[in-house]
């Protein structure tokens, strides 16, 4: 059923994501695909996720758990889906481990696109964030200096 | 399985599924109209730590009183383990985790862990929550409030 399809497609994109498996992450994606994430702004396709998202979790140990999701089809290729999740970020900054945390939702879509589900869209909309005293989030990109 | 066909089954575990996932979403996002949605009229919640709840009116009266000002949530369900004394019936039990925190102060009140024991029933081709017992295993008050 499409519905295991794409409960796979996002298994497959949070273990991508939390193991740093960026040739699994870009796979799982549309060309087109645009993120709308509540820490760094809009992405409108899936090379510029790819830059982005291979920069800010460069300095970062992530958990990205998801749950309870809600998937409906618009046309038996077409489909959105909301899941609860969880993420759990740990860094170094001036020799200290800081971390931040996160609850929220994500709203997603997806293609089934010559047979295969992929992300088209993700907007990650957080009701709740809490992080170690004095932590720098999301850290700057590029900034390895603390290392 | 009473009567009902394996791909029956399947829909029918589905639509309970994302019965639920409604439910944790409407109640973190204080979504009261959609939750109250969810559940029959004759709904009755009976939650660890607090009164019977007889009626879905009453329970989405206690459920604001308790959560709507001054918390904010987070409910997470697990591994649901569902199954059907009839075609129109059904219970489950979920593994469930909770946090809640002052929304003020950002103090983290309550992290809670247990198990949901629900039932549902088909009503008029719906799935609705016809009932919710949240069992704990463990209630760690204030978890982060004893430093120093």
């Amino acid at each position: 059923m499409a519905i295991d399809a794409i409960v796979l497609l996002k298994a497959r994109r949070d273990r991508a994501a939390d193991t740093k498996d960026w040739d699994l992450y870009l796979s799982l994606h549309a060309p087109d695909h645009v993120s709308q994430n509540g820490d760094y702004g809009v992405w409108n396709t899936a090379a510029e996720m790819m830059v982005n998202v291979i920069k800010s979790m460069e300095n970062l140990t992530t958990m990205h758990h998801s749950h309870t999701p809600e998937i409906e089809f618009d046309t038996p290729d077409h489909a959105r889906g909301i899941w609860a999740m969880e993420g759990l970020s740990f860094w170094e900054q001036q020799g200290e481990t800081h971390w931040f945390q996160a609850f929220g939702h994500y709203f997603e879509s997806y293609e089934r696109r010559n047979g295969r589900w992929l992300f088209t869209r993700r907007a990650l909309k957080y009701f709740h964030t809490r992080r170690s005293p004095g932590a720098i989030f999301p850290p700057p990109i590029d900034n390895k200096s603390d290392r | 399985m009473t009567g009902m066909s394996d791909i029956e089954y399947l829909l029918a575990v589905e639509e309970i599924k994302l019965l639920k996932s409604r439910r944790d979403r409407a109640c973190d996002t204080k979504d009261w109209a959609l939750y109250r949605a969810l559940h029959a009229d004759h709904h009755v919640s009976h939650n660890d730590g607090h009164e019977r709840w007889e009626g879905a009116d009453t329970m989405i009266e206690a459920v604001k009183a308790v959560l709507d000002k001054g918390r904010t949530t987070v409910h997470h369900s697990h591994t649901p383990d569902i199954t059907f004394p009839s075609p129109t019936t059904a219970k489950s039990i979920w593994g469930m985790e909770d946090l809640i925190f002052d929304s003020e102060t950002g103090e983290l009140l309550i992290h809670g862990f247990g198990f949901y024991h629900e039932t549902y029933e088909k009503i008029d081709g719906k799935w609705l929550f016809t009932s919710r017992q949240l069992k704990r295993t463990l209630v760690r008050e204030k978890p982060e409030s004893n430093k120093g």
